[in-house]
């Protein structure tokens, strides 16, 4: 009978990382080129609730998996050359301190080294390489080829992630694989400059999963409830003995 | 759950700073030179355990979003005529160096110039232009050529005397400098070194005498943010409110 408690715990745990993931979905609705997370919930969780020899190691964040939604977002205008949105499939390649990761945020903007770098500083690459661009004036087609005032500068590396890889998000739109060791491939997409990819966020989507999350861990809370009442009544009809 | 809370926070937050910048454009938008400033968000994910998922163990710890940078946007205004002798407007990309009271250099998109009491040409807030031009107190008129070269006429048929030239500043990334305040910008790190530039070379805007640059503040694009920004705001507390509500049900597990 301990279990009913114990899966109603899980249950309750499970639903605050829902409602946390959903917070964290809502208020980046508005970051450029943010992918929707998802939180997965396996039947693990309850399992271990079964075997455990020891309760003490229930519900911790450890159980947490989260995916990330890889469906393209709507694009918005902005008029800035070096602002590209891929239409379509396929990911940009930065390098970041923990090594090379993959976005989707393509607000780029040349440095104060002339380096091609993201709005967080991380350094784009190019199929050569780091980029480094001359003053000028910029322009991107729709191959991801570069060029400063007319001229050849860089063809933009732009890679494809396959469905079966998961990411791993790193903050501010940028992801690696989870597994190490995996290069992927070069993908032919469309890159539009002067556009931005916004969050594929669907707010109304995300709104309903927390309601409805709400409404579940209600459930869970008057499972909690009437399972102590339960208990109680069986104490008192016990002491009536 | 109390990390729900802090998320839709870390949202409400950042929806403010959006709303301040956006009431910031709306307000100076007849402001001359004026430019708009856009806040950048940023999602943020727990680097610890961002780090603990380097190790092989895929975990991740969503932290909400905040604002990255707020930047400026130098897209030129457009020019209006003024008919002033002393109003000086930059047609395209560049700034005009000014002296700064602590001897640091300022950047200006340019504005109505003063003669101080020793004559030499300032802004408005008193600025010295970095040139350092000082008009003869007899001097009638003033001309200012595209290109940068200033002199001065006089009433009594004088030549007109060359007093000097202005040079036009140009940054890596103009739209991370630091604003000072009416008008007055500097240079940060991200911004780089200032580059100085002929006016009308290697790409730099040409100087307009008898213009005022008026705002790039567009009113559309504005508003449409600001409803943007106070919808998203209201999401944010919503998401408080329902980390309040859980909270309120957990209190109440033990009836």
């Amino acid at each position: 009978m301990q279990d009913a408690l114990s899966i109603a715990v899980q249950s309750l745990h499970n639903d605050m990382q829902r409602i946390e993931t959903h917070t964290h979905n809502l208020t980046n609705a508005t970051a450029t080129g943010y992918r929707r997370q998802i939180s997965l919930q396996s039947a693990a969780a309850f399992d271990q609730v079964f075997q455990a020899e020891s309760q003490v190691q229930q519900g911790q964040p450890g159980n947490r998996t989260l995916a990330i939604d890889q469906s393209v977002g709507v694009m918005k205008p902005t008029g800035k050359a070096l602002d590209l949105a891929i239409a379509g499939e396929g990911y940009f390649a930065v390098q970041t301190a923990q090594g090379v990761a993959y976005t989707r945020r393509g607000d780029f903007q040349v440095d104060a080294e002339g380096r091609l770098v993201t709005a967080s500083g991380e350094a784009v690459l190019s199929e050569q390489g780091q980029l480094r661009l001359p003053h000028g004036s910029y322009a991107v087609d729709k191959h991801g080829a570069i060029s400063v005032d007319g001229r050849q500068a860089g063809q933009l590396q732009l890679v494809e992630i396959k469905r079966e890889h998961a990411l791993v998000a790193l903050g501010n739109g940028l992801y690696r694989l989870a597994e190490a060791g995996i290069n992927p491939a070069a993908i032919k997409t469309e890159i539009r400059s002067g556009y931005l990819e916004a969050a594929n966020v669907s707010t109304a989507q995300e709104m309903v999963g927390l309601m409805e999350t709400m409404r579940h861990f209600e459930a869970n809370q008057k499972l909690v409830q009437g399972y102590d009442d339960a208990l109680s009544k069986a104490i008192q009809k016990l002491g009536e003995f | 759950m109390i990390e729900a809370l802090y998320l839709g926070v870390s949202g409400m937050q950042s929806q403010q700073a959006q709303i301040d910048s956006i009431a910031h454009n709306l307000t100076n938008m007849n402001t001359p030179a004026f430019k708009a400033s856009r806040v950048q968000f940023q999602e943020v994910m727990n680097q610890a355990a961002a780090d603990e998922a380097a190790q092989g163990k895929a975990l991740m710890h969503p932290a909400g979003v905040r604002v990255m940078s707020r930047e400026f946007d130098f897209t030129p205004g457009s020019l209006k005529t003024t008919g002033s002798a002393m109003d000086i407007a930059i047609n395209g990309i560049g700034f005009l160096p000014v002296s700064m009271p602590d001897g640091s250099v300022g950047y200006t998109r340019g504005g109505t110039l003063v003669a101080d009491s020793n004559g030499v040409l300032s802004t408005r807030e008193g600025y010295p232009l970095q040139a350092q031009i000082q008009l003869p107190s007899d001097a009638a008129g003033l001309q200012i050529t595209p290109d940068g070269r200033v002199s001065a006429s006089f009433a009594d048929g004088r030549p007109a005397m060359e007093l000097g030239r202005l040079e036009l500043m140009r940054f890596a990334r103009p739209d991370a400098l630091g604003s000072q305040g009416g008008g007055v910008y500097q240079a940060t790190e991200a911004s780089g070194e200032a580059q100085a530039m002929t006016p009308g070379t290697d790409g730099t805007g040409t100087l307009a005498q008898g213009y005022l640059e008026s705002a790039n503040v567009n009113m559309a694009d504005e508003m449409v943010r600001l409803m943007m920004a106070q919808r998203a705001y209201e999401l944010g507390s919503k998401l408080v409110q329902a980390s309040d509500e859980l909270m309120g049900m957990t209190n109440n597990l033990r009836r």
